[in-house]
């Protein structure tokens, strides 16, 4: 690998920039001191890992339907947990429930609805075109020709998110 | 030598099969044979015969988009092709018969039928063709699959090698997983550096700033890392005031080569997460420190 970001654009240097920002946000709210308990530790790593999600889906933007699956996944989930919240708060608990119970529903008709299509290929390769559509986020939803396309961008960007975060993780742990 | 039948599939006409190469209709285009026969230029754009068929999408964009032109360049031509076709029938055949597939199918206004040449000895209805046509699609994807998922040239068949796949995506996630949970352990001591130096102008360019170096130089005795954020606010705080700041990476290395002590290592794993996030192996990173701590 050479030792310069030649494009400043490339896809690397685009999610690393996100990813260290989010990073830092999520550090500048609550240092990690060495008496974190593992419940805390266990929130930063989700935040940590939904942060890391969101900064690669949105560094692809809306190009690739995984990254737009990703990318809803994500703020349906938030929006979701928040409106749970403030049903929990204020008392107008059937207001939001009914809310969020309507997303759910979406949810999961927007995942069964793209269930209906499974053979695709001349049988044999039904199951694992199955495993693979649950794997990569939005593949419910794509005959095998699409579904194999955003296989590849996908381990692409996988590969460039594990890649950056290793860097990360050893850059933050040199001291 | 195989001979070939040129067989259109369309929805709303019948199927023509002629013995001749090229069936020549009122309302359908007639194919050339080879790209190098074809004078006119546009007709030689849509047979790329030289060129390796990179990803279908790309193909299938530029191809749909030049249909339109071939219908309108077809009338006139149709003739003078004709004659150079049976004339390079012979020769073409072979070449031809694997590059000249598959014509996606076309928007709805315009056409709906999709170009296929049909083998010697296989079917040749609509559906069993289209259906190969999508055979030769999965298949031509899976290939380039392959390349990119490690360890899957001795794979064959398609079964097994989905299964490959699937297993690489999950062990991805499961590596993305892990390595935001030691990210949620590891305290980086370097938190403030990082968000200073790391703004947009830092990851685009690639200029020198000795006096930011000097200036660590000079400040920093040789402590161990703990005191070094201190040292490193200071001088941070006085850098993200220029904004024409420019880091480059050939003094710096330089300087660790020379192992000029602790006093850099801040700056240089901020500035190294500047350029070169990625790009270090492990085995850099630990010679980094063993110089540190050496």
């Amino acid at each position: 690998m050479d030792l310069q970001t030649s494009n400043p654009n490339s896809l690397k240097s685009r999610f690393a920039t996100r990813f260290l920002r989010a990073l830092n946000q999520i550090n500048a709210r609550k240092p990690i001191s060495s008496s974190s308990s593992p419940g805390e530790i266990f929130q930063r790593y989700r935040r940590i890992k939904v942060a890391a999600d969101m900064s690669m889906a949105y560094s692809v933007r809306s190009r690739r339907t995984w990254s737009r699956a990703t990318l809803w996944r994500l703020r349906t989930r938030s929006r979701r947990r928040r409106l749970a919240s403030l049903g929990r708060r204020s008392s107008v608990k059937t207001r939001t429930t009914t809310a969020a119970s309507h997303l759910a529903a979406v949810v999961v008709e927007k995942t069964s609805h793209g269930k209906e299509n499974k053979e695709d290929d001349g049988g044999g390769v039904g199951v694992e075109a199955e495993e693979l559509r649950e794997l990569v986020p939005g593949g419910e939803s794509m005959d095998l020709c699409n579904l194999l396309d955003e296989t590849a961008h996908y381990i692409k960007c996988l590969t460039t998110q594990v890649q950056v975060m290793r860097t990360i993780a050893n850059l933050y742990s040199l001291e | 030598m195989d001979s070939v039948k040129l067989s259109r599939v369309s929805t709303n006409q019948s199927i023509n099969l002629s013995g001749s190469q090229v069936n020549v209709t009122d309302n359908n285009k007639s194919l050339p044979q080879d790209g190098n026969s074809c004078s006119d230029a546009r007709n030689s754009r849509l047979w790329r015969c030289s060129s390796p068929e990179s990803g279908d999408s790309k193909e299938e964009s530029s191809i749909s988009k030049q249909i339109p032109d071939i219908a309108e360049a077809n009338d006139e031509s149709d003739a003078k092709r004709n004659k150079q076709q049976n004339g390079n029938a012979k020769a073409a055949n072979d070449g031809i018969q694997k590059q000249n597939k598959e014509i996606p199918e076309q928007p709805e206004p315009l056409k709906d039928y999709i170009h296929v040449r049909a083998r010697r000895g296989q079917a040749t209805d609509s559906h069993s063709l289209a259906e190969r046509v999508r055979r030769e699609k999965i298949s031509e994807r899976m290939k380039f699959l392959q390349d990119l998922v490690p360890g899957c040239n001795k794979v064959t068949g398609k079964a097994v090698m989905l299964d490959e796949i699937i297993k690489y995506v999950q062990s991805l996630q499961h590596q993305v997983e892990f390595l935001s949970m030691k990210l949620a352990t590891v305290n980086p001591k370097m938190n403030v550096n990082m968000e200073a130096l790391l703004s947009k102008d830092m990851f685009q360019s690639h200029g020198s700033l000795p006096h930011s170096l000097y200036s660590m130089d000079s400040s920093a005795p040789a402590f161990g890392f703990r005191y070094q954020p201190q040292q490193g606010l200071r001088v941070n705080n006085g850098i993200s005031n220029n904004t024409e700041i420019q880091f480059s990476m050939n003094p710096l290395t330089a300087a660790l080569h020379k192992a000029q002590g602790l006093q850099l290592h801040p700056v240089d794993s901020s500035t190294l997460a500047n350029h070169q996030i990625g790009s270090f192996s492990d085995d850099d990173l630990q010679s980094l420190v063993q110089m540190g701590f050496g």
